[in-house]
């Protein structure tokens, strides 16, 4: 048997174990303490809604663990460079074509140096819509062409409709132009390589003929907010551990996440066409999430799909603020929970099925600590007056066990469950010197406990947000979301104030029903409620550029000189920005030759 | 993009997959309903 099988099995059972421990304990504590006064229907739903929520948590803890003990190698290949073509996909949709472009030619450059250029093409894949941005790609594009000396191995082209959305649109590369390349290195616009991961990639992919899909765990960079160099630091000092934990369980059927990852054009072609689901959305219609079942049907076609955490050089860039990214969160709730269609599709493996459910309960979570969460509240109404005396004839009352510290036990295992691994891997960082990249140990303890801290105040208001996503694609109804306003990168209070007034008055109810209804919930409520109340608050304030000790990364002390190159670029090209729009002819015109 | 060098035709076939369940909830839940229902006439009709 494959070493890498045997080993993922074993760390899968190890996981499973830890998970199932650590559930049961939560269960056993939850049955104790609400058996004291009998069992009662809602006890039992109660039960049921705390042991599928700490299963998900425990399951979580269970892969940074093992990850803690995980330190892949390089693997030994046979060869020293790539001699294969690959084809370097960039998807565009509406984005600023400079900053897109920019990352490209640093790209290009890093290749250059690498002496390997002659056999990476570049393909923009532009799924723009809107006309005028499109005639800045074709103008940023002809620049980009000329400051590389690319021409004929740098291509545009724009696609008349986005039909099947970037999945789409990569199909449409590969049924048209795939033959061309043995690889792809599929991006999106905020990707960024360095030249020698990308060589690197290329080479294992050539040495290894079973290797359908190479996975790079991306750094987040160029953060401002404090909640996007909150994302930044934990992506950076927390995801690498996390990230290895997965590569160890999933094995041979490693994940996809849909970007700053290479595939084996023909293993792709011939496993991952993906037909539209019966019906209509949101259940039917395109997959959404198709990264993860592409990752799926490469396994299933039996090549080997895997994520090599030991891949430096690989960046992406993410949302600023919280409302960006509860939006992308909605999309990524929609197209996991499309998921449930597949999971019984014939041929995955077992551990494909079980990416499919673990995707679903990212997002069912949510909702099931809500409804833990509301019954806890009106679970007092229905219990059965307290029975001072259960025997017939007996002489002196029975007073029930204080089970608060059951209570309070139950409680702190589950915030242990969520800050545990955050420790641990804060542990290792010390241990093994890592932490000298974030500024040092007190650095980053200091980093460590904020991020613990924020994120903590956060969860209820992703509690929330993620509710209502849940909600609005069981119920095929789709809210949308109040425009932000325009023509400023930062979030202001009314854009906040806008996008969760309804929560605040979800935590404004909540406490006033409790205070009038069970005083002695309010203690148990606050750290729910209250973040809730001051969302729009905490969402503006967290979305403020943020300097200062805290959450440094080793991409901000030290960049990476892929990062510094393309920010050269970037800054040469916007300091010339204006001279080049006054040269555009008409914006538009461009755009109507795809018409 | 007429001004720009063309992508080089190289086609490749992507069939569509099988992905979708064999076995749907539906599927399930109406099979053990008429299950069901069956089961409980007959103990009717003994009845």
């Amino acid at each position: 048997m494959d070493a890498a099988v045997s080993k993922a099995r074993i760390a899968r059972v190890i996981a499973l174990l830890l998970t199932i421990g650590l559930a049961g304990t939560a269960a056993s504590l939850f049955i104790q303490f609400a058996a004291s006064d009998g069992v009662q229907v809602l006890d039992v739903v109660r039960l049921v809604l705390i042991t599928l929520s700490t299963s998900w948590l425990a399951w979580g803890a269970s892969q940074s663990i093992v990850g803690l003990f995980h330190r892949p190698q390089p693997p030994i290949l046979s060869i020293a460079r790539p001699t294969k073509r690959t084809a370097i996909l960039v998807p565009v949709y509406n984005e600023d074509p400079a900053e897109t472009f920019s990352r490209v030619l640093a790209m290009d450059r890093a290749l250059v140096r690498e002496g390997m250029s002659g056999l990476f093409d570049f393909a923009i894949l532009s799924d723009t819509r809107d006309g005028e941005i499109a005639a800045m790609e074709e103008l940023w594009f002809a620049r980009l062409v000329t400051e590389a000396r690319a021409k004929g191995r740098m291509f545009y082209r724009r696609r008349a409709d986005n039909a099947g959305k970037k999945a789409g649109n990569i199909e449409d590369f590969i049924t048209k132009h795939g033959g061309a390349y043995e690889f792809a290195l599929i991006l999106d616009a905020d990707s960024l390589m360095s030249g020698e991961t990308i060589v690197e990639m290329a080479r294992r992919m050539e040495a290894e003929p079973k290797l359908g899909l190479l996975q790079t765990l991306p750094r987040i960079i160029n953060a401002r907010s404090g909640f996007g160099r909150g994302m930044q630091f934990a992506a950076s000092f927390f995801s690498p551990v996390f990230a290895r934990g997965i590569a160890l369980l999933a094995g041979r059927e490693g994940p996809f996440w849909g970007h700053n990852a290479m595939v084996r054009t023909k293993a792709f072609a011939a496993s991952c066409g993906l037909p539209a689901l019966r019906g209509q959305p949101p259940f039917g219609g395109p997959v959404l999430s198709h990264d993860y079942v592409e990752a799926a049907l490469l396994a299933r076609a039996g090549w080997l799909v895997r994520l090599d955490t030991d891949l430096g050089g690989s960046f992406e860039e993410g949302p600023d603020n919280l409302i960006e990214f509860a939006k992308r969160d909605r999309r990524w709730c929609q197209g996991n929970l499309q998921h449930a269609r597949l999971i019984a599709a014939p041929g995955l493996s077992i551990w494909s099925r079980m990416v499919f459910v673990q995707g679903i309960l990212a997002y069912l979570s949510s909702p099931i600590w809500a409804a833990f969460l509301i019954l806890g509240l009106v679970a007092p109404y229905f219990a059965p007056p307290t029975d001072y005396f259960p025997q017939p004839y007996q002489l002196f009352p029975v007073f029930p066990d204080d089970q608060t510290s059951k209570a309070i036990t139950l409680l702190v295992g589950i915030f242990g469950l969520l800050i545990l691994p955050k420790l641990l891997i804060f542990i290792e960082a010390v241990i093994t010197g890592r932490v000298k990249a974030f500024g040092g140990a007190l650095r980053a303890g200091l980093s460590v406990i904020w991020e613990i801290a924020t994120s903590s105040v956060l969860a209820p208001v992703m509690l929330l947000f993620q509710t209502r996503s849940v909600i609005q694609v069981m119920t095929g109804i789709d809210g949308g979301w109040p425009a932000t306003s325009r023509g400023t990168s930062e979030l202001m209070f009314a854009d906040a104030w806008a996008a969760t007034r309804w929560m605040v008055a979800i935590g404004a109810v909540t406490l006033l029903a409790a205070g009038y209804w069970a005083p002695a919930m309010m203690i148990w409520l606050v750290p729910v409620a209250v973040p809730m109340l001051a969302a729009p608050a905490i969402i503006w304030a967290t979305a403020r550029p943020m300097g200062g000790p805290i959450y440094l990364s080793g991409q901000e002390l030290k960049p990476d000189p892929i990062v510094a190159e393309r920010e050269r670029i970037l800054a040469v090209w916007r300091g010339e920005t204006q001279s080049v729009i006054e040269d555009v002819p008409s914006v538009g015109e461009g755009a109507a030759s795809h018409a | 993009m007429d001004s720009f060098d063309p992508l080089p035709q190289a086609p490749l076939a992507m069939p569509k997959q099988q992905i979708e369940n064999k076995v749907t909830l539906r599927i399930v839940l109406s099979r053990f309903f008429a299950l069901f229902v069956r089961d409980t006439s007959s103990v009717r009709r003994e009845l």
